[in-house]
């Protein structure tokens, strides 16, 4: 799984979200580090809509500006638990290493 | 519809506009705070648009493959830069090419050192030197024949997709061909083209002109044969690596491969006859043969592929329906 792909997914994680709120999300979540645009997140949104890992919610209007919310269906939950399940044992992995070469 | 983001919306497919466009339109202005769009903004759709009818089309997986075959093109257009400039620019036979020969050579250096948009904006500038290489054909400036412009131009537009943050193999990937390249090069690895008589010459010492004539035996295109050769190597070495999109890689790949190797079916008798009849010049026969090998790989195997997919997709669509129509009937 991509970087972005596994951030959009985690900003999904606890509640649905709408396309302004999931960049400023994955913004938070990467500290800034991933930087996704309109045109991108929709690209990979509509790939994960494809692959069932998100579905649209519902819609509302705010402000004159149209906002869709998307949330994470059951088959996202579970991949991603286990793309964060495979990180762990890597993160455990090197931790372990790191550990031993400085003992 | 005078709004500047629908403006650029154009890129999308209709349907998509009228689905989505409100939503997509509202939320860059909420990002923007309804200033104008900048120049940013506006690649962000017309990729983004891109990337989206590629999807409708069933080549969803292109885009993701686009950045794993620009860093194997930039790789390729480095090798050849040291080649050209160390066996013919800098022994006389300067031309019009060294400026954008020293244009990816830069590239390849601002990639490894991980300064992804400086080299994606050097790669522009190096496609628009070369462009001018090939223009200068039409006037007496010393510049190589259209058939050794036409292959690089195929390389140096791939190698505009060169990915943001990547692996350190692929940021040094391209420097390390220019690296090998060169040490071939200085210490004279016994390599030799069809061309020339085994054992009394080698690729670094040519007798023939600087991209003399248009079959792959002379040193200047046999070259390209071999970046071919090694471009569709090291892409089979990845798509069995990769868990995903190996395909992809391999269909986007063959359009470079292509536009080195198909030079040479100029030569071939048939080809020639129809060629030659419409250009009635050598070098155009060659172009003409490229173009050919680029068409086949760049449009007819990705318009093949979409079909398939079309018609792959239409018989799923008709087996899921199926369950449905019965209940339907039923209840």
């Amino acid at each position: 799984m991509r970087e972005p792909t596994f951030l959009i997914l985690t900003a999904l994680a606890d509640s649905p979200r709408h396309g302004y709120g999931l960049i400023t999300e994955v913004d938070r979540l990467s500290d800034g580090a991933v930087a996704l645009r309109p045109g991108t997140l929709y690209g990979s949104l509509d790939r994960l809509v494809e692959e069932g890992l998100v579905a649209r919610d519902r819609e509302e209007v705010v402000s004159g500006r149209l906002r869709r919310y998307y949330r994470l269906t059951a088959d996202g939950e579970a991949a991603l638990r286990a793309e964060t399940e495979r990180l762990r044992r890597h993160v455990e992995a090197a931790t372990l290493r790191l550990r031993a070469a400085r003992a | 519809m005078s709004d500047p983001y629908y403006r650029l919306l154009f890129a999308y497919p209709r349907r998509y506009r009228r689905e989505r466009g409100r939503e997509l339109v509202d939320m860059y202005r909420e990002l923007s705070g309804d200033r104008r769009p900048t120049f940013a903004d506006a690649a962000d759709l017309v990729l983004g648009g891109f990337r989206e009818r590629l999807r409708t089309a069933g080549l969803g997986g292109v885009p993701d493959a686009l950045p794993v075959v620009a860093v194997f093109s930039l790789a390729a257009l480095a090798g050849l830069s040291v080649y050209y400039l160390a066996v013919f620019e800098i022994n006389g036979q300067t031309t019009a090419y060294a400026f954008p020969y020293a244009g990816w050579l830069l590239t390849a250096v601002a990639a490894a050192a991980g300064r992804s948009r400086l080299a994606r904006t050097v790669a522009t500038v190096s496609l628009v030197l070369l462009a001018v290489a090939i223009a200068l054909r039409f006037t007496s400036w010393p510049t190589l024949r259209l058939y050794m412009g036409l292959p690089l131009a195929v390389l140096a537009v791939l190698a505009l997709f060169l990915p943001g943050a990547t692996s350190r193999a692929s940021r040094l990937a391209p420097l390390t061909v220019a690296a090998a390249v060169a040490v071939a090069a200085a210490v004279h690895l016994p390599l030799t083209s069809p061309a020339i008589a085994r054992g009394r010459e080698s690729l670094w010492n040519p007798v023939s002109e600087y991209g003399v004539c248009c079959n792959y035996q002379v040193p200047s295109s046999y070259v390209m044969h071999l970046a071919a050769l090694a471009m569709l190597a090291a892409g089979l070495v990845v798509a069995v690596t990769r868990r995903r999109g190996s395909g992809w890689i391999l269909l986007v790949l063959a359009t470079p491969v292509a536009a080195l190797l198909t030079m040479w079916l100029s030569d071939v008798g048939a080809i020639r006859q129809i060629t030659y009849r419409f250009t009635g010049l050598n070098e155009l026969d060659a172009v003409l043969a490229s173009l050919l090998g680029v068409l086949v790989t760049g449009v007819a195997l990705p318009a093949g592929v979409a079909l398939v997919n079309a018609v792959r997709q239409i018989s799923w669509r008709t087996r899921d329906a199926d369950p449905d129509r019965d209940r339907g009937l039923t209840g």
